[in-house]
């Protein structure tokens, strides 16, 4: 009995909190939804992007999923993965981090050479948007990049996440 | 004689060509960088512009200049002492530094077309970063009004007024 009352209160418990993550994240109704792009240009694996887009569950006309797409080159996307609206907040806050107390170089810093790896983030989201560069240079702000980046793909499935690079 | 004249000549000749290279080595390191921030208004018609340039000059010291764009395309360019370019860049590293998605939990707020974006380029720095603030995120927009005024202060008459003081 005390087993039963207690995988119920559990399912509640649970319930309540997928309800509460899925309200969580609400993006202004001017967007649909949130877009960002981590586009990846280095020697090793040339220019890779992973595109995900976050749902507006306000708007009907938006889809009921989340999307991360993922492109090499110029092809097309070479992987569609869909994902619970649910994981949005999760996702919404792999970006937060990455981007959060972003600091362009320093005055006086060393020039790079051109053709330098790169990572770009644009990120759409409420009410502010940007892009913002990361390069090895920086090895901070480069390592909450590239930890995005892993981040994003540790939500493919194994087979998608095999064609993603780690970094 | 005319051989240790010769040599001597040579020497120079090459010595003369090291220090080109140099300088233009010089310049492709440091060609510009660019910090420029632009205010639409809240119907989205028109937009006003404020933008610090630094330049790499061949010989001499930078090329600093400001440049102010009025809502009816009217342009003034004015030459800037070249101290002014490190404050600017230190104060839009303090900016970017605090760029943030609104806060999931709040509540949804309408908003408008009214928003500041900053552009900030420095190519030897591999560098791009371009992000856009809005009324409705009350930290975020003081602190883009704030950067914006120092801009503008920066300017002189008659090109500062050209451009609304924001708050």
């Amino acid at each position: 009995m005390n087993c039963t009352r207690l995988l119920f209160f559990a399912t509640i418990l649970l319930l309540t909190r997928g309800v509460h993550g899925a309200e969580l994240f609400e993006p202004s109704s001017r967007y649909a939804g949130a877009v960002f792009n981590l586009q990846l240009e280095d020697k090793a694996h040339g220019r890779m992007t992973l595109y995900v887009h976050l749902p507006n569950r306000r708007d009907p006309s938006s889809p009921k999923d989340g999307e991360i797409n993922f492109a090499q080159g110029n092809a097309g996307s070479q992987i569609r993965h869909h994902f619970d609206a649910r994981q949005s907040p999760a996702i919404l806050a792999i970006i937060s981090t990455a981007l959060s107390g972003y600091l362009l170089p320093a005055v006086g810093s060393t020039p790079l050479p051109p053709h330098v790896d790169r990572l770009i983030i644009f990120a759409d989201a409420g009410l502010a948007s940007g892009y913002f560069y990361f390069t090895p240079a920086d090895q901070k702000q480069w390592n909450k990049a590239t930890a995005a980046w892993n981040a994003l793909r540790a939500t493919l499935l194994p087979d998608e996440m095999k064609q993603v690079p780690a970094l | 004689m005319w051989k240790r004249l010769l040599l001597l000549g040579s020497l120079s000749v090459l010595l003369a060509l090291s220090s080109a290279a140099q300088m233009l080595g010089n310049l492709n390191d440091y060609p510009s960088l660019g910090v420029s921030m632009h205010y639409q208004v809240p119907d989205g018609t028109t937009n006003e512009g404020v933008q610090v340039d630094w330049k790499a000059q061949a010989q001499g010291p930078p090329k600093v200049t400001g440049t102010v764009q009025s809502s009816n395309h009217q342009s003034i360019t004015s030459d800037l002492p070249p101290t002014v370019i490190a404050p600017v860049f230190n104060q839009a590293r303090n900016f970017t530094a605090l760029f943030h998605f609104t806060s999931p939990g709040e509540p949804p707020k309408k908003i408008d077309n009214e928003h500041l974006m900053l552009t900030v380029s420095h190519s030897s720095l591999q560098l791009q970063v371009q992000l856009t603030v809005r009324r409705a995120d009350p930290a975020a927009w003081r602190a883009a009004t704030t950067l914006w005024n120092n801009l503008r202060a920066l300017m002189p008459p008659p090109g500062r007024e050209l451009v609304h003081e924001l708050h």
